[in-house]
């Protein structure tokens, strides 16, 4: 038995990750568009030392507006999610929105009103002839989740999501699908930690007072081609959008392939 | 960074999301601090994206960013772990193979190592880096590699010798 196997092993089941890489880039590029505007900023207050005191000296001006209150979230959804400005959907992401249409009919993606700093109801896929991604939250009826799916020409075989003899407890079940498909579905349950403030930075909406858990269900299909796709919904409580089932037939449909 | 940059990073670092998350974990044996480790790694390599897309093994080069990322953190009060250079010397060679296969134990066992002799561990015998690379990215000589990696083979061996010895012992069986 080789180490990779012996440690693959060791580590088990992964757990659903935390990371956001849209979270991540934003939050870079605000700090590349802070760390430019700071000089501009010194050099702005610099300024602003001089003119002030010279403004006050010469009367007082005239009274500032009071702010608005923020706007009132509300989500809006629509049956496709909104394309990045300036651009339009691919082929494979229309496949995507069509495979969750058929297999989820009341599904409908959120546009706006999702909790988030930045453009996570934006559509925004890595599309390229190896490997395609695209997440976005969505809804059926009061029922909200957040969605990501991956396919990918190669995947690193020592990265298995659940081991079902270790797992069973946690739904790791493995099957074949009707084209001969490798399928992987997992579930799982995790108590909400983190603080709301915190949730909102990550896109999530306020934590639930009641059924303070969120579910993750995910299945990961390798097909007879070698290629890999993965799918994931991730909802607060009990309450996902999508049901495992639902999921799975997504994962299972062949018209999604990479562009 | 221009959106083509940004498109090639977020294509690299989607691929890449879930061996370093395993590796971060191997390092750390928390998924927490092990997603917590890949988001700053991930976020230091968009600031050098450019940097580290043109050179030639970037694969290997953000694992080391990331095991540097893992000793700069471990350097915190708060994430201060306990252990030990210093092995006792029995051991059962006979059945060290095996013990070592007993893999519910491993990564317990791998948490008792010092932390630069674990990074090496991991990146040599789960990331499958050569020796040079190990080197390369840890900052520290082929032969500091070498002898730190069958040092930390030869502590596992060791430590699960104890490991099975204490369970026997505390069974009430015969050693």
């Amino acid at each position: 038995m080789s180490y990779q196997t012996v440690f693959r092993e060791a580590v088990g089941e992964i757990p659903p990750t935390s990371i956001d890489v849209e979270q991540v880039i934003r939050r870079q590029r605000r700090r590349h568009r802070l760390g430019r505007t700071g000089l501009a900023a010194m050099v702005g207050a610099a300024v602003l030392g001089v003119t002030v005191p010279l403004a006050i000296a010469g009367g007082s001006g005239p009274d500032l507006p009071a702010s608005s209150p923020s706007p009132t979230p509300s989500a809006q959804s629509a049956r496709t999610p909104r394309p990045e400005p300036g651009t339009t959907f691919s082929a494979t992401d229309l496949a995507v929105f069509a495979a969750l249409a058929r297999e989820a009919p009341d599904v409908e993606w959120i546009t706006e009103g999702w909790p988030s700093d930045g453009d996570l109801v934006t559509w925004h896929p890595v599309d390229s002839a190896k490997l395609y991604f695209g997440q976005g939250p969505i809804r059926a009826g009061d029922r909200t989740g957040y969605f990501k799916l991956q396919l990918q020409q190669d995947w690193d075989r020592r990265v298995a999501f659940c081991i079902p003899e270790k797992n069973q407890e946690n739904g790791c079940v493995n099957s074949t699908g009707p084209a001969g498909e490798k399928i992987q579905t997992w579930s799982n349950q995790a108590p909400i930690t983190s603080s709301d403030k915190n949730r909102m930075l990550h896109g999530k909406p306020a934590a639930p007072t009641s059924d303070r858990f969120s579910t993750h269900y995910g299945v990961a299909v390798e097909r007879p081609d070698g290629t890999f796709l993965i799918v994931t919904m991730s909802a607060d409580g009990e309450n996902s959008p999508l049901t495992l089932a639902q999921l799975t037939a997504v994962a299972l449909n062949p018209a999604i392939t990479l562009d | 960074m221009n959106r083509a940059d940004e498109d090639e990073y977020r294509q690299f670092v989607t691929a890449r999301l879930e061996p370093l998350r395993v590796t971060a974990y191997l390092l750390c044996h928390n998924w927490h601090t092990a997603d917590d480790l890949v988001s700053i790694t991930i976020g230091k390599l968009y600031r050098h994206w450019r940097r580290v897309s043109a050179i030639e093994s970037p694969d290997a080069y953000i694992r080391g960013m990331l095991t540097n990322a893992w000793l700069d953190e471990r350097r915190r009060p708060w994430r201060r772990e306990r252990s030990t250079d210093d092995v006792p010397d029995r051991a059962d060679a006979e059945h060290s193979e095996e013990l070592l296969a007993d893999r519910e134990h491993l990564l317990d066992l791998l948490s008792q190592l010092p932390p630069r002799r674990r990074a090496v561990i991991v990146l040599r015998f789960w990331c499958d880096l050569s020796v040079e690379e190990t080197a390369r990215v840890l900052g520290i000589s082929t032969g500091t590699v070498k002898s730190q990696a069958a040092r930390g083979l030869e502590s596992l061996r060791l430590l699960a010798t104890l490991d099975r010895a204490g369970i026997r012992a505390g069974n009430g069986e015969e050693a």
